[in-house]
């Protein structure tokens, strides 16, 4: 019998803890909770499609579960098996808007061992992780849910799931982005924390009662207004519930997750006001899905609001009168398309199209929408307030660019915009990167069809809250004979 | 007996090394312009949608009924409605015990198609904005979490 040496007892320590600190990976199981016929268990045939080998839906949605497993689990690091429990069922459905489906974590934990924060909530797959033990063994960690309907005559007629790995969904729904998105959201990418209310999470029922306490996200959320995060005790439920609708008030204060914005975020658009009236400055805009990007120095000219002659005048719905040929044209949100005003704005000769949106809200706005080949000039919106100011100071010059000094998707300070619109009902807040964000990123709360199933800011944000922190480990001495 | 080597295993507990984020507390700087957050009002990102459905018996599309906008709605509670934690033990394999908190913290993705025939689609984690999105909300107008609007 022989054993082995100090140095290679030595060798196997050292490996054993590079494997748990920095080689990372983990282990999701997709558990089928569907009944025979159904769901996975589907046996429609079906053709491989983009890269998904199965041969009847249901093992086409299979497939792209664990194709979504296999993305996270290869990120991730952890000892501890995730398991997913995932379903197909008939969700809320009418002919043009549809439940596609719902994810979350199953159980969350506090104070368990090696808990990075005390008396803060963990959503149980990052717990397990950092305690390098299954907290809950009789219980899964994570749900999934999708519609088994969509795209049938009654359930968003004609969009249907895509089943693809290539991102060619075309009219259909990438259901893999989908599920990258929603399981984001099961591991980590989440608070536990109302937006509405901010209250924290309790459990008023246990004995002792469990109080109220942050979830481990709100240790990264800053509030711009108080200058606290939201895990601080001293901020107030109603300071966390204006925090939630300032637009860019809200950021991440990880330095991972800011770092990754940082070197990957564009310049961030911008409408920069010059003259002689209390507008001049910098202004956030949302960006045209027509029309060339911004860029630098970009187009400079003179604003004018248009008049199409037509009440409300300034809407540019129908043909301008009198605009002056070489202008950026300034126009109200309203009554028609975007690309309408823009094809008006053209023709009479602007060289630019600013809109104010009709609504209350906060910068960042949104951008605007729509499709037209033949519009060449770019196009912004600016936020009501923001355009009502710089209406009141007209003439002044404007320029519509990019720039360095600023990032989309970031604050001037170089951390990463929350989702945090006003009203709060303009969205999903709080838990997602603002729609700023360009390159897009996974998880804004739109799922934009760009994305390429990469896990992009979102991995350095499960960096921030402890998804690869050191964990004590086990270690194994083989005695070999 | 066994000719299998001996084992032994020694659990080597580690502390663990956090380096925990630096808080930086300085205030956003705010654009010339930028106002603070407005009075609350309705959205006009878009207008009141309406829901259409495709009748079961008929095949026909309509307006759904006040029970179906009723039982979409109720749906969506079921699927985003978040409630207290609620306390769940189980033994561990060490034979200690364990307590987690369970509760729904599922996130929902919902999708509805634009005027201009393309799909939105957008992630809610709370009831009310996600019933405003498909409509289910009488005379709420629909929120778009989305990129930008057509109109």
């Amino acid at each position: 019998m022989t054993r082995t040496t100090p140095r290679l007892v030595l060798a196997i320590l050292v490996m054993a803890l590079v494997a748990a600190t920095a080689q990372g990976a983990a282990t999701i199981v997709i558990i089928n909770n569907d009944p025979a016929g159904v769901g996975f268990n589907d046996p429609t045939p079906a053709a491989p499609v983009g890269g998904n080998p199965g041969t009847t839906i249901g093992q086409q949605r299979l497939n792209v579960f664990n194709q979504a497993a296999s993305i996270w689990g290869a990120a991730l690091d952890s000892t501890v098996t995730i398991n997913v429990q995932a379903t197909w069922e008939a969700l809320t459905c009418d002919a043009s808007s549809a439940v596609l489906g719902s994810c979350g974590a199953l159980a969350v934990d506090f104070d368990f061992a090696n808990a990075p924060f005390t008396s803060t909530w963990y959503l149980i797959a990052l717990a397990n992780r950092l305690a390098t033990t299954d907290l809950d063994p009789t219980g899964n960690d994570m749900r999934a849910r999708f519609n088994v309907n969509l795209g049938s005559p009654t359930c968003l007629a004609g969009s249907g799931w895509y089943y693809g790995f290539d991102g060619n969904e075309g009219a259909l729904i990438d259901f893999l982005a989908v599920l990258l998105h929603e399981m984001g959201h099961g591991l980590g990418f989440a608070t536990t924390t109302s937006g509405t209310s901010g209250v924290w999470l309790s459990d008023p029922t246990a004995i002792p009662p469990i109080p109220p306490m942050p979830s481990a996200y709100d240790h990264f959320l800053l509030d711009g207004t108080t200058g606290l995060l939201w895990s601080d005790p001293t901020e107030t439920n109603p300071q966390r519930v204006a925090s939630a609708i300032t637009g860019v008030g809200l950021t991440w204060t990880g330095a991972n997750a800011d770092a990754y914005g940082v070197a990957n975020m564009d310049d961030a658009p911008q409408l920069v006001v010059s003259g002689d009236g209390a507008a001049n400055g910098s202004y956030y805009v949302g960006t045209a899905s027509f029309g060339p990007p911004l860029s630098s120095p970009g187009v400079t000219a003179m604003m004018e609001v248009a008049n199409d002659g037509t009440a409300p005048n300034s809407d540019a719905c129908t043909a301008l009168t009198g605009f002056t040929a070489g202008r950026l044209c300034v126009v109200d949100r309203g009554t028609c398309t975007f690309v309408i005003k823009a094809a008006n704005c053209q023709t009479a000769g602007a060289v630019g199209m600013i809109v104010v949106e009709n609504a209350a809200g906060v910068p960042p706005p949104a951008g605007l929408g729509g499709t037209d080949p033949s519009i060449t000039i770019p196009a912004v919106r600016v936020t009501l307030s923001d355009g009502t100011l710089i209406k009141a100071n007209l003439p002044a010059t404007g320029n519509l660019s990019t720039t360095a000094t600023r990032l989309a998707g970031m604050n001037v300070s170089g951390r990463m915009l929350m989702y945090a619109p006003s009203p709060y009902q303009s969205g999903s807040s709080v838990s997602h990167w603002d729609t700023s964000a360009s390159p897009n990123l996974l998880m804004e709360p739109a799922i934009n069809a760009d994305l390429n199933h990469t896990l992009d800011a979102t991995l350095e944000l499960f960096r921030d809250i402890g998804w690869f922190v050191p964990v004590p480990v086990e270690l194994m001495f083989l005695e070999i004979e | 007996m066994s000719n299998s080597p001996n084992r032994f295993r020694i659990v080597a507990v580690m502390a663990c090394a956090l380096a925990l984020a630096v808080v930086a507390t300085a205030t956003e700087p705010k654009t010339p312009g930028a106002q603070p957050p407005d009075t609350p009002q309705a959205s006009a990102q878009a207008a009141p949608r309406a829901v259409i459905v495709r009748d079961a018996q008929t095949g026909m599309l309509r307006l759904a009924t006040a029970q179906e906008l009723q039982s979409m709605a109720a749906e969506i509670d079921r699927l985003l409605a978040r409630g207290p934690a609620t306390p769940k033990q189980s033994r561990l394999a060490d034979g200690s015990m364990s307590t987690v908190y369970t509760g729904n913290f599922d996130h929902g993705v919902l999708a509805r198609r634009t005027a201009d025939g393309t799909i939105e689609i957008g992630c809610f984690d709370e009831p009310g904005p996600a019933k405003a999105f498909l409509g289910l909300v009488p005379g709420s107008p629909a929120p778009a979490p989305v990129k930008g609007e057509g109109r």
